[in-house]
């Protein structure tokens, strides 16, 4: 490890570290994948990664977790959006190539896909 | 508000109700067979001259400075006592009487200058009621502490 | 120990997880096999093929250390207990991959029994501040990286790059930090001393000695954050000037010493250690120096003498170590905690931290919790939050729903603080006014079941094996202590020993060289101070109520039972078949062997040693088997003395009064006992119902005591048809003993209260227990049929008055508590059979009104929500505003409590308490000459077995007086029982506890049938065998022999 030299260093090496601290501390957003026996049957694995992919692409902050089966298991794999002060956002049969769009429309600039919504809390 | 138009009106009035309350205890005590009980009316009788002196004192003395002294002390409201029902002691007055008697006249004490305080408009002597009423609460409290510990032992 | 190595995630540091999941790997969790799971879970997540989402990680203690091993999963924040490799799949399965908590993991909120998976629901940490703790359990201690990303080193860098020492001094000054190590001297003016010396090489120390025993605040920080001290102590060697650290670690804490060298050798890479600390030309270097397992080296200047090689002792301050301290140059010793906050003062200012917190005690202060308490572990609160809030809401109160009875504080030169201490605020000058000290933050509760006495000989013992030996009042001072409290222990203290301790310790408060000799006493002294009681129980009674000093408890029921019932012996004898002998033994202490095995609450199974492995002995069923045995066979109680001339007159035929009629017919007096209703038995035939005693067995029992050659006088009232005076001049008596127990009902003082339709629960009671003991002399049985019944109260009145009303046929029964379940006074067997005879609870519920015109319609009730503790420990219920509710009812039966009628006592030279119980001296004497008292008149409502238990001594008082003029603190004694062991105790080791067969709930309504059945022969024998027989071991402890057998098996 290369010695710090200024206070520069320090925090260069404070945000790399930080990145991976991430899971550990509050984002304010969070990206819910349904992942019961019908998500995972759905796909939703693939479509789970691809969002990981998406957010590290992009550098966004975004927790990611799973959750059992919501319900609608036709419309699996499910995804929720869900940013601080804002209502919870249910998309419904996301596959991985959605991903993109998702995240760039809702996170990105503020508008949920409407066409693709199926619920609101 | 007549009357109390100055620190001194209201002090004045505060002393002569503690005076009023001592008198109060000690008539109580007089009626009073149970003999444990009754001391404990003449010891509340000495309580209220105990009072009324230290509102002697403050009136001789710093009055904001008392005020912001009161002001850091927590106070607390139990309201054990509120719904409860008190009339005139009676001669078999026992220690639950006595306990209820006393805490619901401080009751009254602090509410009386709880809403000389909302009339006043100057804010010193409204302080000055504030303060008045947390010295009522806290006898309140006292007594009703006791009450608790005596009556709702098991309760 | 071997050093535990981890390897850092081996990812790229770019690589994103989805997850991490923490174990924790702080010592406690370690020994419980943490490592194996945290194996277990790399394996496992590498085998579901979510290594690249899954972040494994290795942390310190997080605090909750008796739920450990500990698992935290980010970012959902779920917090799973006692995790074992066994639960990994599980975990895995459930949580990483399909995102459900696995429930039976989560944490299981003791009284309500709720699985609270999300850690920030969890009370422990509901109300932690965490600054010193901020990353203990967040983060792994062994990357710099991590503590980096938390924002560490940058307090060391803003210190470093924008301020002067004089800056960061007045920093620290301004934000009142108080030293957390125990002596609370303010740390900004610690360091601003060292600052001043004019004498160099100069020196910062970190005492990491932590040797009071149950505390590990500072191992947690220095094993789970060490980096958090590192950078506190290189910011205190810019503000005072030194180059040169030493970390003091006790060498009992070798992973602390493997994490710190490991912290030191990262940061030495970083260059954040060594010379030109990110280029500011400050040079500081770190050594660990590892302690030499004393207990002074706590003590800073012996701690500097360590250092410097020498032998651990103290010298007198001054100098002190700012001017003169390591190697008698100006040196600055803080606390592991006290330097852990340094930098989060310095990042966020003085002002924040002040903000937290009293004035003259700001920030956060730690705590290990420990000792009899649900939540074990470590805490970190604001000071100020009351004691009570500690024990209660972060340690979630005492286990097995024990009472609370003590917390020791500042560890074993502290003071212990009893139950009135709980609305104490914890800082440091609030705990010392209250007898107490703040320490470096072991906090030890303890409960009923501890001896105070024993509990300070604990810390006596080991202050004195820790003293250093230097000066004379800590080493022989110390010493004395310890024998004196030794021989109180043992029974042989006397009460000129209280004044031998009293003097030994002021002479070591005001000699002792260092603080360990000036403190030691404080356990004993704040022991004194708020338990004196049970010190003198110790050397007056020779009894140790909470059974802990073993020379005093031969078994822990017979020491439990107030009357000191032999029940080993007794159960031995049953479990022989020898009925006869067993009641023998049984009614030398306690007449009443068939009213007490049907209603004692059986305070010796409550402390019997085999409930401590499975089930506690059914002593109280055996009981009333044996007794049941012999009901055909009256009892004539022997005498123990030649009959005498005087005459005893007794006032009530309660459980008192007849035992002590007993007793002193038994030595030979000549005894009438004057009883007020037409039936005797006091509150065993007008309070406690038929259906938990019948008369049959208490008649019989009565009948036995006067086959003593006691008179039963019935229909005579103390002021109505006899008076003190007649007593003592008409009659001739020499003394009278009171025992009128407690009958008359408190009124709720609430309007309506006069309107027809309210009853008072013991005015019910005897109207129905006169009914059914045939006594009813005219009365009618009170009109419930059809009626809705509330009975305001919880203790055994109300209970009894409730299950009495639904044998009566009411429609509805309610009961309405101002508490909460678990802090009725009556006993749980009572309220779980009025839960199943279908009778309504209402807790946290006040009645403030009696509804109707003339008659009663109903009540009005008004919520109550829990406030600050009282003085015995419990938390009042206040008013809720406007939370009221209506119950339509018929009758009300107020039961809230009971006293003493004292209305005749006018003019009797006999004094009551305002409580209105009897003032009595040590010897159960009155304020009257030649009048004792006894039962419930003198404690207050209470059982009938404590009630027997005055009736004896009072006896033995009486005729001391009688013989000698002179009142004694009296003593029952009676022989003691060795009866043989006859059987294998193995062969009883997994025999379990049967379940008493109840009367059926349908054929109790209507009936006033006894419901509890009782054993049959062949179950009461089994299960007298289960019986560990403790008193055959107290005879071993004490060398003196066995009793042989001599019989066979009956």
């Amino acid at each position: 490890m290369p010695k710090l030299k200024t206070l520069e260093d320090l925090k260069r090496v404070r945000d790399e570290a930080q990145q991976a601290l991430k899971t550990r501390l509050d984002t304010g957003t969070t990206i819910t994948v349904g992942m019961g026996t019908c998500g995972i049957a759905a796909g939703a694995r693939e479509t789970m990664h691809a969002v990981l992919d998406e957010l590290a692409k992009r550098q966004i902050d975004a927790h990611v977790t799973t959750v059992g089966c919501i319900g609608q298991c036709v419309k699996e794999p499910l995804v929720d959006i869900e940013q601080a002060g804002q209502p919870r956002i249910t998309y419904a049969n996301v596959r991985p190539d959605m991903v993109s769009r998702l995240i760039d429309e809702h996170l990105i600039k503020g508008q949920p896909v409407a066409e693709w919504i199926v619920g609101k809390m | 508000m007549e009357g109390y138009n100055s620190i001194e009106a209201v002090l004045e009035r505060a002393i002569q109700l503690e005076v009023e309350a001592a008198a109060l205890y000690t008539k109580a005590a007089a009626t009073v067979q149970n003999e444990p009980v009754r001391k404990r009316l003449e010891e509340m009788a000495i309580q209220e001259q105990h009072h009324k002196s230290k509102l002697e004192d403050v009136r001789a003395g710093n009055v904001r400075w008392a005020i912001r002294r009161s002001k850091a002390e927590p106070v607390t409201d139990l309201r054990l006592s509120d719904h409860l029902v008190s009339g005139e002691l009676a001669p078999d007055a026992d220690y639950q009487d006595v306990l209820l008697f006393a805490a619901q006249r401080e009751k009254t004490a602090h509410e009386f200058y709880k809403a000389m305080a909302e009339m006043v408009e100057d804010k010193l002597t409204q302080s000055l009621f504030e303060m008045l009423a947390d010295e009522e609460l806290r006898h309140k409290y006292v007594l009703e502490k006791t009450y608790e510990e005596v009556v709702y032992k098991d309760f | 120990m071997d050093e535990v190595v981890l390897t850092n995630d081996s990812q790229p540091s770019e690589h994103r997880f989805r997850a991490d999941v923490l174990i924790c790997g702080g010592t406690g969790c370690h020994s419980s096999n943490s490592h194996e799971v945290l194996l277990a879970l790399e394996s496992e997540v590498a085998r579901r093929g979510l290594s690249d989402e899954v972040r494994v990680v290795h942390t310190g203690c997080r605090g909750f250390c008796s739920m450990g091993p500990v698992m935290m999963v980010y970012p959902e924040g779920i917090l799973y207990c006692q995790v074992q490799s066994s639960d990994v799949p599980e975990v895995v399965e459930e949580t990483l991959l399909k995102g459900r908590t696995v429930k039976r993991l989560a944490y299981q909120e003791p009284t309500q029994h709720q699985a609270l998976p999300l850690y920030h629901d969890i009370p422990f940490y509901g109300k932690q501040i965490r600054i010193a703790l901020r990353n203990c359990g967040l983060i792994d201690p062994e990357s710099i990286d991590e503590y980096i990303a938390r924002d560490g080193y940058a307090a060391l860098g803003k210190v470093l790059s924008s301020m002067t020492p004089e800056d960061v001094l007045r920093e620290m000054k301004d934000s009142g930090l108080r030293g957390r190590g125990g002596a609370g001297f303010l740390t900004g003016l610690k360091w601003e001393f060292a600052r001043r010396s004019q004498s160099f090489p100069k020196y910062v120390i970190c005492n990491a000695d932590e040797g009071d025993p149950g505390a590990f605040m500072d191992r947690s920080i220095l094993e789970g954050d060490p980096h958090s001290v590192m950078e506190g102590m290189t910011i205190a060697a810019y503000a005072i000037g030194a180059a040169e650290g030493y970390i003091y670690c006790r060498a009992e804490y070798p992973l602390a010493i493997a994490r710190l060298k490991t912290a030191i050798a990262q940061a030495h890479e970083y260059g954040l250690l060594g010379e030109n600390i990110l280029g500011s030309g400050f040079n500081f270097d770190l050594k660990v120096k590892e302690g030499a397992g004393a207990f002074v080296c706590g003590e800073e200047t012996a701690l500097m003498a360590s250092i410097e090689g020498k032998r651990g002792e103290p010298r007198p301050r001054p100098p002190f170590p700012a001017v003169a301290g390591l190697w008698a140059k100006p040196s600055n010793v803080n606390n592991v905690k006290s330097y852990a906050m340094s930098p989060q003062i310095i990042l966020k200012g003085a002002p924040w931290f002040k903000a937290i917190g009293p004035e003259k005690s700001p920030g956060t202060a730690i705590f290990a919790l420990t000792g009899k308490i649900n939540n074990t572990g470590l805490i970190e609160v604001p000071m100020g939050i009351p004691l009570g809030e500690i024990i209660f809401d972060v340690g979630g109160g005492i286990p097995k729903g024990k009472t609370f009875k003590a917390v020791q504080t500042g560890g074993p030169l502290g003071g212990c603080l009893p139950a009135a201490a709980l609305n104490t605020p914890v800082d440091f000058d609030a705990l010392t006014a209250a007898g107490a000290t703040m320490g470096s933050g072991g906090m030890i509760v303890v409960d009923e079941d501890t001896c105070m006495v024993e509990f300070a000989k604990y810390f006596l013992e080991f202050a004195t094996a820790e003293s250093c030996g230097k000066c004379v009042p800590c080493r022989i001072g110390g010493i004395r202590l310890l024998e004196t409290l030794t021989k109180i222990t043992e029974g042989k203290g006397t009460r000129d020993d209280l004044e031998v301790i009293k003097y030994i310790s002021k002479n070591m408060r005001e000699s002792a060289l260092c603080s360990l000799g000036q403190l030691t006493p404080g356990p004993v002294m704040s022991g004194l101070r708020f338990f004196e009681k049970e010190f003198i129980e110790h050397i007056d009674d020779k009894t140790c109520t909470a059974g802990q000093c073993k020379s005093l408890v031969r078994a822990k029921c017979i020491n439990a039972c107030p009357a000191g019932v032999e029940s080993p012996a007794y159960l031995a004898l049953v479990a022989q078949g020898r009925y006869a002998e067993g009641l023998e033994i049984h009614r030398q202490r306690n007449p009443f062997a068939l009213a007490c095995g049907r209603v004692c609450p059986a305070f010796c199974e409550q402390r019997c040693r085999r409930g401590e492995i499975d089930e506690p002995i059914s002593i109280r069923l055996v009981k009333r088997f044996m007794a049941d045995q012999e009901i055909e066979r009256p009892w004539t109680p022997a005498r123990i003395e030649g009959p005498k001339l005087a005459k005893v007159a007794v006032v009530g035929a309660g459980p008192a009064g007849l035992t002590a009629a007993l007793r002193l017919a038994q030595r030979g007096y000549r005894v009438t006992v004057l009883e007020k209703l037409p039936v005797a038995g006091g509150m065993m035939a007008v309070g406690i119902p038929e259906y938990r005693l019948p008369k049959g067995p208490l008649f019989a029992e009565i009948e036995n005591i006067e086959r003593a050659g006691v008179e039963i006088r019935c229909n005579q009232s103390l002021g109505d048809d006899f008076t003190m005076e007649d007593l003592f001049d008409r009659d001739g008596y020499r003394a009278v003993i009171l025992a009128i127990g407690a009958h008359k009902s408190r009124k709720l003082g609430i309007p309506g209260e006069e309107k027809a339709g309210v009853l008072h629960g013991t005015d019910f009671l005897r109207q129905v227990g006169l009914i059914n003991r045939g006594a009813a002399g005219g009365r009618r049985m009170p009109e419930v049929a059809g009626k809705r019944v509330a009975v305001v109260g919880g203790g055994n009145v109300a209970l009894d008055a409730a299950r009495t009303a639904w044998r009566m046929g009411a429609k509805e029964v309610h009961v309405i508590y101002r508490r909460q379940r678990e802090a009725m006074p009556a006993y749980a067997e009572e309220v779980k059979a009025a839960y199943d005879e279908g009778v309504q609870f209402h807790f946290l519920a006040n009645p403030v009104k009696v509804l109707g015109d003339d008659a009663v319609t109903g009540v009005l009730v008004q919520r109550q929500r829990l406030g600050e503790f009282d003085s015995g420990g419990r938390r009042r219920p206040i008013p809720v505003e406007g939370d009221e509710f209506t119950i339509d009812l018929d009758l009300i039966i107020p039961a809230i409590g009971q006293t003493t009628d004292t209305a005749w006592m006018k003019n009797t030279g006999i004094e009551a308490s305002r409580a209105s119980t009897f003032v009595v001296n040590e010897a159960l004497g009155t304020s009257r000459p030649g009048v004792f008292a006894a039962g419930d008149a003198v404690s207050g409502p209470a059982t009938v077995v404590e009630a027997v238990a005055q009736g004896n001594l009072v006896a033995v008082a009486v005729d001391h007086w009688l013989k000698t003029g002179e009142y004694a603190r009296p003593r029952y004694e009676t022989p003691r029982p060795d009866i043989a062991q006859l059987y294998d105790l193995d062969a009883y080791a997994n025999a379990q506890r049967p379940h008493v067969p109840e009367l059926e709930l349908v054929v109790r309504q209507g009936t006033f049938r006894e419901v509890e059945l009782g054993f049959d022969e062949h179950t009461v024998r089994e299960e007298a065998k289960r019986c560990l027989r403790c008193d055959l071991e107290w005879l071993d402890y004490m060398k003196i022999a066995r009793p042989q057998a001599v019989t066979e098996e009956a």
